[in-house]
């Protein structure tokens, strides 16, 4: 990696030099796989078993992350789920409930949000525990969409 | 210790699209010889603090990032290897080399203290030392002082040797020795060096195989078999 010229400190001892030489040749770029294996392999280190170590160390790492990776969507549908257990009673009237679901579908609307997840239901006809329920639903689709756009940050 | 954190699918796919069998033995050859040249307890060139070897590094490195310690972010970082190597590796084996395992512990004098002899770690390598050739001892006794010169004395002797060696096998390669000549001076990156030869960066990487083949000839010549090259034979 580059380095600024003012930090740079020439050799003092052969030791430093060596070290020096080293370190140059660590950061070559350009070597093929065959080669990186044949170099390795006068260093005595035998390439194929360091290859066989080193994909079964990254498997376990592998698999490690990815239940770290299920640990945390689990955390997350718990903490949905524990969403939908606590979620908001709306109150009101036949007219105020559809006033309250069209008001939010043109949120969405304006937020860019599809409606197609509830364009099935006929919230015009919807009876009042109908509507409630709406709600409930479309609180929890805004839960799950602030959840996804956390993870993808 | 640093917790684990889950990764993103983004870098958890990338991960899984890597071509490791090309990645691992070029993060293990970036650590041995990230390691040597660099001061460490045990004089082998490759058991290094904390009973790691180089491969640890790697291991370590891969642990690192696959637990979340080390983030890489894909969209900064496009290469996982350049990453890996500059990034992650360099900064364990920094951390090691500074770590209070490859410290020396020595006994401070009596009259230090009154209730005995206690060991304290004395002994570590000047945080401003590149290659923390260096060392700081707060209260040397002559014993240490003796013990100290004729250790650094040796490690001298033997990078001597070696240097010596690299040199009469380098003699007549315009380039290889060019290339002694800006190690000398603190320059390691090819690219730079190509530029102020004035050079294809190819022709500085061809002769970078070069100077590897003789560097590893005349270190095999110096030292013999260490423990390292033998458990992974």
């Amino acid at each position: 990696m580059s380095q600024d010229d003012d930090q740079r400190k020439p050799a003092a001892t052969d030791r430093e030099w060596l070290a020096n030489i080293y370190d140059f040749l660590s950061e070559a770029d350009d070597l093929t796989d065959d080669e990186v294996r044949e170099g390795l392999k006068t260093e005595g280190i035998d390439p194929g078993k360091l290859v066989n170590r080193g994909l079964a160390f990254i498997e376990q790492q592998r698999k490690l992350a990815t239940n770290r990776m299920l640990a945390e969507a689990r955390e997350r549908q718990r903490q949905v789920l524990g969403g939908f257990t606590r979620s908001k009673h709306y109150e009101g009237s036949l007219a105020q409930l559809q006033a309250m679901v069209k008001e939010r579908l043109v949120a969405w609307s304006s937020q860019g949000i599809s409606q197609f997840a509830i364009a099935h239901r006929n919230f015009e006809g919807a009876s009042e525990n109908d509507l409630r329920a709406l709600l409930a639903e479309m609180d929890q689709l805004e839960l799950l969409r602030n959840q996804k756009d956390e993870q993808d940050k | 210790m640093e917790p684990l954190k889950p990764l993103s699918e983004n870098v958890q796919r990338k991960l899984e699209e890597a071509n490791w069998i090309s990645i691992y033995p070029r993060l293990v050859r970036h650590a041995l010889y990230r390691v040597r040249g660099r001061y460490w307890r045990r004089n082998d060139g490759e058991n290094l603090a904390k009973g790691f070897v180089p491969e640890d590094i790697a291991q370590q490195a891969i642990h690192d990032l696959y637990g979340g310690i080390r983030t890489w972010d894909p969209n900064k970082d496009a290469d996982l290897l350049t990453f890996l190597k500059y990034s992650v590796i360099d900064s364990i084996v920094d951390g090691l080399a500074r770590s209070g395992d490859n410290l020396i512990t020595g006994r401070f004098p009596e009259s230090m203290n009154d209730d005995g002899v206690v060991l304290e770690p004395t002994n570590v390598a000047s945080p401003d030392a590149k290659h923390a050739t260096s060392l700081l001892r707060a209260n040397p006794t002559p014993e240490n002082i003796l013990e100290e010169t004729q250790e650094a004395e040796g490690r001298e002797r033997e990078a001597k040797v070696i240097v010596n060696a690299i040199l009469d096998a380098a003699r007549g390669d315009e380039e290889v020795m060019a290339i002694l000549e800006y190690t000398m001076e603190d320059v390691k990156e090819p690219r730079f060096i190509a530029k102020s030869l004035g050079v294809p960066v190819g022709k500085i990487y061809a002769a970078q195989k070069r100077l590897n083949r003789i560097a590893q000839k005349a270190r095999q010549e110096f030292l013999p078999l260490n423990d390292f090259q033998r458990g992974s034979s």
